[in-house]
């Protein structure tokens, strides 16, 4: 039987919600679920729409938890990830409508806002890519966020940006590598 | 067939493949190239994972009165069903009468009569046996079913699950047999109810040993093992 607490490591969490133990399925559910609604919300804005989509991540999770791999990334980005692809989703079915430009820039001085109460073991780690993000050419950050967040092409991207698509490529290429080079990857190029 | 990619084009193209955001026919292409290159796809694996960092940053916020007992609700409850979209016309007939002798074998047990339906449909449609295998994702879960059939013609049908699909998008299927030769058939475009479709091939089913599906997300190839070749 599990004893949870916040010391069980979110990997025996996961563990114990594909073994269909209700105390780890309730102590995982309430150790992600503001970031995953956070996530959501951020993403889609709507928050019916947001809770919808956290939902059906935390679903996803439990269906898919024999599979995942520790080598491919820590429990919290694995389920960050199920929940942005199911909101791109959500907005690719609606990527007829308008989108407002305003909300965007809003959304993203939001992401960029450190909380005011960081918690969490990877923390320092996350502020310092908020910091190398923040330290971004603001057109370099933009054309990143709205690629890794909402998920626009680049000739998406582009139209929105009133730019030549090889300039948004350059954008997002320049911007993802010298992330990739504060994370400590040493570049081969 | 088109001319496959260098590792210098796929490269050129691995921030918007780790975003997620390349076009179809760009993804189908360097994707066929990452299924045999370790080296690229290593690179495009690693800026995915500098992309999923960045999902970090956003904000927490608790979501609205109810969402923990809603969710754990949901868990309690049995798994739901997987749903298949339609086989295409072609190949639904022989599929049917499989999945009818199949489910005799369950409700009844009776293996004769398996056997006797099972020969009478492959009489019928001028074949030696038909085949399923699991399509694999990435990660290992399934996320569909490759149907194979050894007849004249032998043909390969693809289902992709509606509620464990890959993301909406166009993808590549690809036969490979035993020795390596690898056949491109036509994409299939899997929606939000999945997604399937499937044709005749120009070799013998027992000479395949994979059948691949080239996704259009993050490096993803999909693939389903058979025993032949």
């Amino acid at each position: 039987m599990w004893s949870v607490s916040k010391s069980v490591s979110d990997e025996a969490l996961l563990a114990g919600l594909a073994s269909g133990d209700p105390e780890a399925a309730a102590a995982f559910v309430r150790r992600f679920q503001a970031r995953v609604f956070g996530l959501a919300r951020t993403i889609v804005g709507n928050p019916a729409s947001a809770e919808e989509i956290a939902q059906e991540a935390m679903l996803r999770a439990w269906r898919h938890a024999g599979a995942y791999d520790r080598r491919r990334g820590r429990v919290e980005t694995w389920l960050l990830a199920i929940t942005r692809n199911l909101a791109i989703d959500h907005l690719r079915l609606k990527r007829g409508e308008p989108i407002d430009p305003d909300s965007l820039a809003a959304e993203e001085a939001l992401f960029m806002r450190a909380p005011e109460d960081p918690g969490g073991e990877q923390r320092g780690e996350v502020e310092a890519l908020r910091t190398a993000l923040a330290a971004l050419p603001s057109d370099q950050r933009r054309a990143l966020l709205m690629a890794a967040l909402w998920g626009f092409t680049a000739n998406e991207i582009s139209e929105m940006e009133d730019a030549p698509l090889g300039t948004t490529k350059s954008r997002i290429r320049a911007a993802l590598m010298k992330l990739r080079g504060e994370l400590g990857v040493a570049d081969e190029h | 067939m088109s001319t496959r990619w260098s590792c210098d084009e796929v490269r050129a193209l691995a921030p918007e493949l780790a975003l997620g955001i390349a076009a179809g026919d760009d993804r189908a292409r360097a994707l066929e190239h990452l299924a045999d290159c370790p080296a690229c796809r290593a690179r495009v694996e690693e800026l995915a994972s500098v992309a999923d960092e960045l999902l970090l940053l956003a904000p927490a916020q608790e979501p609205p009165a109810g969402f923990e007992s809603r969710v754990l609700g949901e868990l309690e409850a049995p798994p739901p069903r997987r749903r298949r979209r339609a086989l295409i016309p072609a190949f639904a007939a022989v599929a049917a009468a499989f999945a009818a002798a199949t489910a005799m074998w369950v409700a009844t047990k009776d293996d004769r009569d398996l056997a006797s339906r099972y020969r009478a449909t492959l009489a019928e449609a001028n074949g030696k046996y038909l085949t399923a295998e699991a399509l694999a994702a990435p990660g290992g879960e399934r996320a569909g079913t490759v149907f194979g059939y050894e007849g004249e013609p032998s043909w390969v049908l693809v289902t992709v699950y509606e509620d464990e699909r890959p993301a909406p998008g166009r993808y590549q299927v690809q036969v490979i047999t035993g020795k390596g030769k690898r056949i491109g058939l036509g994409p299939i475009e899997v929606t939000r109810e999945g997604g399937s479709g499937g044709e005749s091939i120009p070799i013998h089913f027992h000479d395949v040993s994979e059948v691949r599906l080239l996704g259009p997300g993050r490096g993803d190839v999909y693939q389903a093992e058979f025993s032949g070749g």
